[in-house]
């Protein structure tokens, strides 16, 4: 799945494979859902192909894919007019997706899967805000500067939204198996309801 | 454990190797008097591992890669055909038309242009330098062969209208002798060889 413009201008070549697991992770934080994630980064991928010709050379193809998908789902959100939904996660998600990794032993093994899922539930249980950060961040490894642009936010509120997420996720690592309940089950706190749900921002561009 | 009040994004800046310099100093130092902030940066440190134990969160479903990639299987054979049928069946006039439009683009029309002028005032006054450099070397390869008893006469004659008529259809102009008054009497020769000569390098 290598592309390389035909136009012959001086552009990147992409690979989407290197970043597909990135983006469907990106989506999967951002929907919650199996199927609209798959979707998105199809409709990622396939607007990416038909704007190639637009990446520069020296920018960077990562944080411009994940700014292509971020969008879609931001107009999909306008248009829908809800908030996303919060809860449905597919019942078989849990299982479905591990990652293939044979050079552990199987005791290895089932504990990184069970703490995998422990680490995707409780981040599946943040405020979006919070969740993009830490999935940007902390699985990306885009840079602060990367992200505030894809957010279209200052590096400072990246900054100070990764510490509180980070707060808010070592939170409900803590807790244990017991903090992965439905988000409605959580008591309702005045930070909660700050970052409850996400809305569109008026400035986010379409792609 | 509460970390100070600046202190939880410098921990962070610290764990992702942001701090340098003086700022790096000032957070180690103050790491050693600070117990809270020092167990806030082990919190987070093991956080990070746990996260990143973790990797990938997902994994893209095997049917998702195949779709993608016959996606772009398509639209890669897609473009490849537009951009070599353009190239074969674009028309003669087309493919002028669009050298014209971009030759007519003021980057280029601007030095063109000065350039032609360039040529068109400078090409005359080096034309005329040549010639008149030949006509001299002609004048003095032609004295030259004068005294060295070279010159061979093309007419000898004492009448005007006798040279007259004999320069008549070896020039483009109507020749009139004139310098019949300024030679002394009796050499109108060599005048009239050396103007011949000149005139047929004319």
């Amino acid at each position: 799945m290598r592309l390389r413009p035909v136009n012959g201008q001086a552009l990147q070549k992409i690979d989407f494979n290197d970043y597909l697991d990135g983006l469907y992770g990106y989506a999967m934080v951002l929907s919650r859902n199996r199927a609209e994630a798959e979707d998105l980064v199809q409709e990622t991928c396939l607007r990416a192909l038909r704007a190639i010709d637009r990446l520069r050379a020296e920018g960077s193809a990562k944080s411009w894919l994940f700014t292509i998908l971020r969008n879609i789902w931001l107009n999909q959100l306008r248009q829908r007019r809800t908030a996303p939904d919060l809860i449905e996660l597919d019942a078989d998600e849990n299982g479905t997706y591990e990652p293939v990794d044979q050079a552990q032993d199987q005791a290895k093994g089932f504990e990184s899967k069970v703490e995998r899922e422990q680490v995707r539930d409780a981040i599946q249980q943040l405020p979006v805000e919070f969740r993009e950060i830490v999935i940007l961040r902390e699985y990306e490894e885009l840079s602060y500067q990367e992200i505030a642009g894809l957010l279209g936010c200052p590096v400072g509120t990246v900054m100070s939204r990764l510490a509180r997420a980070r707060s808010r996720l070592r939170d409900l690592l803590s807790e244990g198996p017991q903090a992965a309940r439905p988000q409605e089950e959580r008591p309702t706190t005045p930070r909660d309801k700050e970052w409850t749900g996400f809305e569109a921002e008026p400035g986010a561009a379409n792609q | 454990m509460n970390p100070c009040d600046d202190c939880a994004i410098k921990t962070l800046r610290y764990l992702g190797n942001d701090l340098d310099g003086q700022e790096l100093t000032y957070f180690l130092l103050h790491l050693e008097s600070c117990a809270s902030c020092r167990e806030h940066l082990e919190a987070e440190k093991k956080l990070s591992e746990t996260l990143h134990r973790s990797r990938p969160l997902y994994s893209a479903p095997a049917a998702l890669r195949d779709r993608l990639a016959a996606a772009t299987m398509q639209s890669a054979s897609s473009r490849t055909q537009v951009s070599a049928f353009s190239r074969v069946s674009r028309f003669p006039g087309e493919r002028f038309s669009a050298a014209l439009r971009s030759l007519a683009s003021w980057r280029v029309l601007i030095p063109a242009t000065a350039a032609i002028a360039l040529c068109l005032a400078v090409l005359p006054n080096i034309e005329r330098r040549v010639q008149a450099a030949s006509y001299v070397e002609t004048a003095v390869a032609t004295h030259r062969s004068y005294v060295n008893g070279d010159l061979r006469l093309g007419l000898k004659a004492d009448s005007p209208e006798q040279v007259t008529s004999w320069f008549a259809g070896r020039v483009p102009f109507d020749f009139r002798p004139l310098l019949r008054k300024l030679l002394p009497t009796g050499s109108p020769a060599l005048a009239w060889c050396v103007t011949r000569e000149i005139l047929l390098r004319w």
